[in-house]
Order: structure tokens, then sequence, then C-alpha cells
């Protein structure tokens, strides 16, 4: 079974510019799916819908065969699906630990230790981490809720080419063994090379790219 | 949920100060305009009860068929022929609700027979007798009510009292006089034929002192230190009467003088005879004193409902300002699967969390404010408010014979002003802030809440963006 399946999806905010021209695509747990666009061509909303942040103008999204409209938008984003945004959205007065406990299923402590947070670390407030420190953070949240899907909107954009490469492997690490079904929004050439199926956005509609390795001598999509 | 409140309140420590500090100013205030009220609430209360208020049962002399004329040798006598007001008409009375009390005035003039009055003024051979007054509770009687007469020995006249005295310092040491000793008087109203009535003998109980100035040319008679108050049953057996009229009336005493015109309204439905009888209000003591303290009481009560509406809408413009700068923090709550209520409840919390420490100790600062306050305000009102004239005097000069001390003005300098209100922060003005202050929080909150968590957990995240 998917574990996310989006069913002729259509979203507008002017209903004579449709942003998304009803879109059907199927995710599984265990993968890594890159969704490749130009900016302002609906990524992000799209996957905002996936995680249950807006409901589609027509169509609908099933999580593990369930309609998450269903559901409750409320209950999905607490049960479902953790979100990894480009800005890292950390708790700004809490502590890395306090931060993971938020959604935490399970020790914060070991979570972050694989991600490779220090114990003094762990105790700062989590504005006193690096970029990359705060990401893993945020990273380490979304793993912790234990949840079945990651959603990750530009999860490397505000960082550096090592660092970008690092949360990369992290994430391609989350959906292979953990078992995760990990959905990332992104420009990175890196992310859509390391991803098991990229998906392009365009004019509305959503389309398998078939040539992976052509990506691989790409720096940037644009 | 606390927790995470908990930490957000620790950590951002200068808007928590920010916020303690307007809450601790807004329960302060609010605490003191409760208490302030409060105080001015109590002292009108206990002054109406101090001052009280009569009403006065007494004959209808302006109805022509009750009075009977003769013309006899020497001139016309005028005589009461209507129902006398007894001691039956009192008891219906006295079942009104409201009613504390009672006492009738009956007027006598008497001879001493083993004493001397005080000779008074006199242009040719002095008059050697005095009027004087019974009463059925002496402590109420209008001489010992306004303060002119203080009793310096010995006790007040009660209901039951039997040829009972109360007599001036001065007539004391003018006979040498204690309580315990008898008199003996003799009725003098069938004036130059005493013999017609027999001599009564009264033990002095009580001793007064008289406090005011005696009137210039005042006779033995209208002497004040020469009146001797007596009971009803004494001055039966001076003017050889039967039973007790009330010829002077009988005034009723209410707790509360607010009350009266409710009172007067039920004494009227009683089966009395109202051809000869009417009623009237002495409520002139209170309202001397009470429209500065009623004037303070509207006042602080419009300020309190000021205050409370002026806090919720700067609380509410704070906690809006700090509410959209949390937009970010709420859009990732959300993010992760918090609901609005619950967001909602841990800014509850945090705002709840500072104001209890601030409405605890707005019990001291108010404690400091609270008595300033309440003098600047009452001296302000009390000197923008017009004065109430207490008592007007009769034009025809019968206050120098008046016995019953009705013309007697109140003093009132010393039973209200500014210092007299005491104001204390209770427990029950504290429990009240928190009442008043968490619903003013809570109206707060959720002004402030409307705008963010109106939107779409995407809106925000778009803002965020």
């Amino acid at each position: 079974m998917k574990t996310i399946e989006i069913v002729d999806v259509k979203y507008a905010y002017d209903k004579k510019k449709p942003v998304l021209r009803g879109i059907t695509a199927g995710m599984e747990a265990g993968k890594l799916y890159a969704i490749l666009g130009p900016s302002g061509c609906g990524k992000t909303t799209l996957l905002s819908l996936i995680g249950g942040l807006d409901e589609p103008t027509d169509g609908k999204i099933l999580f593990g065969g369930k309609d998450i409209a269903e559901m409750g938008l409320d209950a999905h984003r607490k049960q479902n699906v953790a979100f990894v945004f480009q800005s890292y959205n950390l708790i700004d007065y809490m502590t890395p630990i306090e931060n993971v406990r938020l959604t935490a299923k399970t020790d914060p402590v070991s979570v972050l230790s694989q991600l490779g947070i220090q114990p003094d670390e762990m105790k700062r407030n989590v504005l006193w981490l690096s970029g990359g420190q705060q990401q893993r953070v945020a990273i380490a949240r979304a793993l912790a809720s234990d949840a079945a899907a990651i959603l990750a909107d530009e999860p490397t954009g505000n960082l550096d080419e090592d660092t970008a490469t690092e949360i990369t492997e992290i994430l391609k690490e989350s959906a292979h063994k953990q078992n995760k079904c990990v959905v990332v929004v992104t420009h990175s050439a890196v992310m859509a090379q390391e991803a098991d199926v990229v998906y392009e956005l365009k004019k509305g509609s959503l389309g398998v790219v078939e040539y992976t390795e052509q990506l691989k001598n790409r720096r940037k999509i644009k | 949920m606390l927790k995470r409140a908990f930490f957000y309140v620790t950590r951002k420590r200068g808007k928590t100060l920010i916020l303690f500090m307007v809450l601790l100013v807004i329960s302060t205030f609010v605490l003191t305009g409760i208490s302030v009220l409060q105080a001015a609430n109590t002292s009108a209360l206990s002054l109406r009860q101090s001052l009280g208020g009569s009403i006065k049962l007494e004959l209808d002399e302006t109805r022509s068929e009750n009075w009977s004329y003769q013309q006899g040798v020497g001139g016309a006598s005028v005589e009461y022929v209507g129902t006398p007001i007894t001691d039956t008409d009192v008891a219906k009375v006295m079942e009104v609700d409201g009613i504390t009390g009672y006492n009738a005035v009956g007027d006598g003039s008497v001879y001493a027979m083993d004493f001397d009055f005080m000779a008074g003024f006199s242009l040719g051979e002095a008059y050697t007798s005095s009027r004087l007054p019974s009463t059925t509770f002496s402590e109420r009687f209008n001489y010992f009510a306004r303060g002119a007469f203080e009793l310096v020995e010995g006790r007040h006249i009660i209901a039951g009292d039997s040829h009972a005295a109360l007599i001036s310092t001065a007539l004391a040491e003018y006979n040498n006089l204690t309580v315990g000793d008898t008199l003996i008087v003799q009725n003098a109203a069938d004036y130059g034929h005493p013999e017609n009535y027999s001599p009564v003998t009264l033990t002095i109980i009580g001793i007064y002192e008289f406090t005011g100035e005696e009137t210039p040319y005042a006779t033995t008679s209208v002497l004040k230190s020469n009146r001797i108050v007596i009971d009803h049953t004494a001055m039966k057996d001076i003017s050889g009467k039967s039973a007790i009229e009330y010829e002077s009336g009988v005034d009723f005493y209410v707790d509360d003088p607010k009350d009266i015109d409710g009172i007067v309204a039920d004494i009227k439905k009683l089966d009395l005879d109202w051809d000869c009888f009417k009623l009237s209000i002495d409520n002139s003591a209170y309202l001397a004193v009470a429209s500065s303290l009623e004037a303070m009481q509207s006042l602080v009560k419009t300020l309190v409902i000021i205050i409370s509406i002026i806090s919720t809408a700067i609380l509410a413009i704070i906690l809006t300002m700090w509410t959209r700068s949390r937009v970010h923090e709420t859009g990732i709550y959300l993010a992760i699967g918090k609901s609005k209520a619950v967001i909602l409840a841990q800014h509850l919390i945090e705002v709840l969390l500072i104001a209890v420490i601030a409405f605890t100790l707005s019990y001291f600062t108010s404690g400091f404010v609270a008595q300033g306050a309440s003098n600047l305000l009452f001296n302000q009102i009390a000197a923008s408010t017009e004065p109430v004239t207490t008592e007007e005097m009769p034009d025809d000069g019968s206050e120098l014979l008046d016995i019953t001390g009705q013309y007697l003005s109140y003093d009132t300098s010393e039973v209200v002003s500014a210092e007299n209100i005491v104001v204390e922060i209770t427990s029950n003005s504290l429990i009240a802030v928190y009442l008043l202050g968490t619903i003013i929080t809570i109206l707060s909150v959720a002004i402030a809440s409307i705008s963010t968590l109106h939107m779409k957990p995407k809106e925000i995240l778009t803002k965020m963006s």
C-alpha cells in the first residue's frame, strides 16, 4: 500500500489561475522523493496539502489508504507527518532536547546523538547553534515523532554545501534505514540526484523525471 | 503545555517583565478602585446606621375636626378630641420590617418640691417651675442623640422604667444630688393650683452633662440644665392621666435611612386612624453627610468600570503585538500537530502565570496608594458638593421652648471626613481582582489571538516565510 496517495488534486488561490491542475501520484515508505520545479510553481503548496496544512480545492489525499480530510488535518499532522523547513523552525526559547521532546515518541537524546548533536549542545538554547546544527535538531524532531512521512521544504536551502550533503544523507538514511516516506521539495541537484524518485512540477502538473543521471551533472535546477 | 508556558515566561524575560509591569499597574488600579469603593460603601452603611433616620407618627394638627374650641372665663381653651396615639398603635408600627426601635416624647411642667431649679432670667417674680420631657428610651431622645446631652453617670431610661429621672450635672451640683437619690415634683400645668395634683417621687438613675450653651435670657423653665428627663409612667402620674397618650408623637427608628420611603409606605398600610395621625420623615442627619459619600461611590464605581475597560483594551493591544510576534512559533506548533485550542491555552496560561504574581503583589502596592487615592477623591468631591442644611430652624422662636430637641442641629463635622474612610485591602477585594483580572486576561488573550488563530496553518506558515 502506498503511504501517500494524491488523487486528482487541484488547488487554486484564484479560480482563473489554478496552481495545481489535477495531480495524481503515490509515495511509498522507504523511499526518498524529490519534487523539483521552478519557483512559484506550487511545490510548497503541494507539500502543504500532503501535510494537512491546507485543503485541496478539489481531489483528495489519502494517507495509509484513509482520506486525511476525514481523519482531521490536526490529527494527520500530529500522527502521520513531520515537517522539516528551510528556516529550521525551531522553538527559539527551548533547547534542542525540549524541541525534540515536543513530538518525541522516543528518547530525544539518542536521536540527537545519532544526528551528531553533542551533549553540551543539547542543553543550549537552539539559537546558539549553527544553521547546520539547527537543521539537524529539526530533523531529529521529525524523526523522533515516529511519523511515517517526513515532508521537507528546501531543507538544505540555507546551508553550505558540505552541511547540505550531510543533511541529504540523513534524510536518505531516514527513508532507507528507518523506512520513512521522505518527500523533499528542493532546488538542490545534490538532493535530487540522491532521491529514489524525482518529480517535476510544471504548469500545475506533476511528472516523473526519468533522467536522473543527467541531474548529476547539473549543480542546480532552475 | 504548562511546561511550555513556563519555559516561555521564564526565558523571554524582557517580555515577561513588560507584561508583569502592565498587569501590576492594572491590578493595582483595579484593586485600589474596588477597595475604595468597598470602604465608601462600608462608611456609607455604617454612617446610615449610626445616624439612622426616623419616622414620626404624630397627631394631624391641621384637621380642625380633631380639635374642640371652648370659650370660657379668661379666654378660649383648645382641646384635642381626636384619637390619641397609644401603645397599641406603637405595637402595630413596631411590626413593620426595617424598624429597629421607637421613642416617644411627652411634655409636662413641674414644680420642684424638695429641691430647687436653677433660677433663670426674670423681670419680675421668677417662675419656679420647669418643663420636663418624658421618653421611652432616653438614649434616642434628640438631646442625647444629637450630642447636646451626654450621660456621664448612671444609665439611660428604657421602656419599662418607672419613676426614673435623669438630671444635669449642674442641677445635681446645685442640689448636692447623686445617682440613687430621689426628687419630689408636682404638676405645674394648672398654674397656681398645684394642690390639684399629687406630688410624685422620682429616682435619679443617671446624670448628664449639657455640652451646649444656655440661651441668653433663658427663664427657669427654658434652661436646659433644669431638664429632668423622666419615663412615661412618671409623666402619667404627674399629669394625673390613666393611660399614656403620646401627644408629641412617637419617633420610629429605621436601620437604614435609605429604605425610609419604603417603610413609610408599609406603615401607611397599617390599620391606624389616618384621619387623626400623620407621618413625617427625618433623615436630615444622613442627608447632611451622605451626599459626598454617595458621589464618591458613584465616581469610584464608574472609575472601576472605566479602568477595567481600558485595561482590557491596553492588555489586548499589548498581547496582540505579542501574539503577532509569535506567528512563527504558532506556525511551528500547528505544523507539529498542536491544535489551535492548545496554542491558545498555552498563551493564556503564560499570561495567567505572570498575572497571578502581579495580582498578588498588587495587594501590597495598593496598600500604599489606596488610602491616598481615597482621601484625594473624597476631598475633591466634598469640595465640589453643595452642603446640605441639617435643620431648618423655626422662625417663631419655638426652638427656645422646644423640649423635644428636634431643632438641634447635627454636628456632622466629625462624622465624615476623608480620614474617617479607612481603606483596607481585604481578601475579598483581592479575590475580586483575581476574578476580574482573570476575565480581563481571558478576554484580552482571546481578542489578541483572533487574527492569528483565524488563519489556516498554511497562511501562518506563509507569513513565517
